[in-house]
C-alpha cells in the first residue's frame, strides 16, 4: 500500500544548523519520508550555510513569512515568524 | 513597522555604504523600476526581496523593518558640517541607540535589575565642585587615578555603550532620562585612542549632571561654554588638581614631554587631557602653545608625528612592550568595555526570558555566533 504522504515545517534555525553540520543529506531524506516539509523564509535566513537555491535542490519548500508579525520582545524577528506559522497553520 | 520605514531604513543604509539604486539593484538582482518602487513605498516587498536587500546591504534583517525610532532626550553635538554619508551613520546611531535602550530597558524590567541613577543629587553647576562630588560618590581618593569608568558608570546606573561611529567628527553622545537613560554612547572608531575615550565618557557625564536642561533642547550645534564646561568636568574627575599638583612637581626634573608622559600614564588619559589640565590649572597660559610645544619635542625627541588622534605611549591592546612592575599601572582597551549590558542578555537568556535567537539580536550577532557563545557560557 503507497504510504500516505505528509507534510511537516522546521521552524527553528538550530534545528537546521545541526543537520547542515551533520551531513545535508539528512535534509533530503527528510523530505523524502514527509514528502513536504516548510521553511519559513525568516527562518532559512538565519542558516548561512543553507542559502535558499540550495534548500530548494534538497527538497525543503521555502514559503514567505510576513513582514508584520506578533509582537513579543522576548523573541526575536525569526521567533516571531515561527509562532505565526505554528499559530496560523496549526 | 510601515512601508516607508522599510524604504527609510534602506536609503539610510544606501548612503552609509555609498550605493545608488542602480548599482543596489544590481547587488540584489532586482530591477530598479521595483527597488525604486520599494523605496518609495508604493509596494510592500515579499519576506524573501527583503532578505536579498538586508544580504546586499550586509545588515540584519530587522533593521530593515524597525520603526523609525524617536529619541527625545538624546544629546549629540558638533561643530563640525558632516557630509551625507556621515549624516546617513549619524543617523544609523540613533536608531542603534534607541533599539540599544529599549533593550536594556526591557532586559533590566524583566530582571527586576533596574539601577538607580546615583549621581541624580548632584547640583552644582561649577564644573570642578561637581567632578569631586562624583568622586566622592565612587569614594575615590583625591590622588587616585580612575581605573575602570565604564565599571564606574555602570555602577551609578549609567547604560554605556562603545561602538565605532562610521566618522570621527563627534567622540560620544549622551541620553537623558526620558528615553530609559541616563546613558551614554562613545566613538570607538579605529585610531582614536582608547584615552580619548575614557575623556569622552567623562565629559559625557559632565553633560548629564552639569547640563540637564541641554537633553531637551533638539539643537546640534556646540555650545561652546557647555563643551568648555564638560571638559572642565572631565578633566578634574579623571585628573584632581591636587593629584596633578602632586605628580606635577615630582616629576619636575625631567624634561617636559616626559614629565607629560609619566603624569598621562599615572591617570590613564591622553596627553592632550594633561595639557588641559595644566592650561586649567594655571600652569601655561596657552593651550595652543603648549600643544604646539609639546608636538614639536615630542617629534623631536620620539621622531613621530602626533597628527590623525595618534596617541603617544596609547593604551592599545596590542601593547607589546612589557610593564615593569615598577611602572604605573598600564590601562588595556579591556578596561574599556561594557559588560552589563551582556551580563543581562546571558541571565535573560538563562532565565528563558528571552531565546537564543533574541540573545543573539540584541547582542548584534548571528545565530551561529551566538550558539558559540552560548557553548562558551555553558563552559564556565
Amino acid at each position: 500500500m503507497p504510504r500516505k504522504r505528509r507534510e511537516a515545517a522546521i521552524c527553528d534555525a538550530n534545528v537546521l544548523i545541526d543537520f547542515v553540520a551533520a551531513d545535508e543529506d539528512i535534509i533530503r531524506e527528510l523530505v523524502k519520508y514527509w514528502g513536504t516539509v516548510y521553511v519559513p523564509t525568516r527562518i532559512l535566513h538565519e542558516v548561512r550555510k543553507l542559502p535558499m537555491g540550495r534548500a530548494e535542490d534538497l527538497g525543503l519548500t521555502v514559503i514567505e513569512t510576513p513582514l508584520t508579525l506578533p509582537s513579543a520582545p522576548g523573541l526575536s524577528g525569526p521567533d516571531r515568524a515561527c509562532l505565526h506559522f505554528v499559530v496560523s497553520e496549526g | 513597522m510601515g512601508i516607508q520605514d522599510i524604504g527609510d531604513n534602506v536609503r539610510r543604509h544606501m548612503k552609509i555604504r555609498g550605493l545608488t539604486i542602480p548599482q543596489l539593484s544590481m547587488k540584489m538582482g532586482m530591477g530598479t523600476a521595483s527597488l525604486s518602487n520599494l523605496l518609495n513605498g508604493k509596494a510592500e516587498p515579499k519576506s524573501s526581496t527583503l532578505i536579498k536587500l538586508a544580504d546586499a546591504l550586509a545588515v540584519p534583517f530587522d533593521e530593515l523593518l524597525a520603526d523609525t525610532p524617536k529619541l527625545e532626550s538624546l544629546r549629540f553635538r558638533t561643530a563640525k558640517t558632516l557630509n551625507g554619508r556621515e549624516k546617513a551613520e549619524r543617523d544609523q546611531l540613533r536608531h542603534d541607540s534607541a533599539i540599544w535602550l529599549s533593550d536594556y530597558s526591557f532586559l533590566e524590567k524583566e530582571l527586576k535589575a533596574s539601577p538607580s541613577y546615583l549621581l541624580a543629587h548632584i547640583s552644582s553647576k561649577e564644573p570642578r565642585t561637581a567632578a569631586m562630588a562624583v568622586r566622592d560618590v565612587f569614594k575615590l581618593k583625591r590622588e587616585a587615578p580612575i581605573y575602570d569608568i565604564s565599571e564606574l558608570m555602570e555602577q551609578a546606573g549609567i547604560k554605556l555603550r562603545i561602538r565605532p561611529f562610521g566618522f570621527k567628527k563627534t567622540f560620544g553622545l549622551s541620553i537623558g532620562n526620558e528615553d530609559g537613560g541616563p546613558g551614554i554612547v562613545v566613538n570607538s572608531e579605529d585610531g582614536i585612542p582608547v584615552e580619548r575615550q575614557v575623556f569622552t565618557i567623562a565629559h559625557e557625564l559632565g553633560h548629564l549632571v552639569l547640563h540637564k536642561a541641554s537633553y531637551k533642547n533638539p539643537d546640534e550645534s556646540e555650545n561652546e561654554t557647555e563643551e568648555h564646561e564638560a571638559d572642565l568636568f572631565a578633566g578634574t574627575l579623571l585628573v584632581p588638581d591636587e593629584a596633578l599638583e602632586k605628580e606635577w612637581t615630582e616629576g619636575k626634573g625631567l624634561h617636559f614631554v616626559d614629565r607629560v608622559l609619566k603624569v598621562k600614564k599615572i591617570f590613564k588619559v591622553s596627553y592632550k587631557t594633561i595639557l588641559i589640565r595644566l592650561v586649567q590649572m594655571g600652569k601655561a597660559p596657552s593651550l595652543t602653545e603648549l600643544i604646539i610645544k609639546f608636538s614639536q619635542d615630542y617629534k623631536m625627541m620620539y621622531h613621530h608625528d602626533l597628527k590623525g588622534h595618534y596617541e603617544p605611549e596609547s593604551l592599545s591592546a596590542d601593547e607589546s612592550n612589557p610593564v615593569a612592575e615598577e611602572d604605573p599601572q598600564e590601562l588595556d582597551v579591556s578596561d574599556l568595555m561594557e559588560e552589563r549590558f551582556s551580563r543581562l542578555v546571558r541571565d535573560a537568556y538563562e532565565k528563558k526570558i528571552v531565546s537564543i535567537s533574541r540573545a543573539g539580536e540584541m547582542l548584534n550577532l548571528s545565530i551561529d555566533d551566538m550558539r558559540t557563545l552560548v557553548q562558551a557560557w555553558q563552559e564556565l
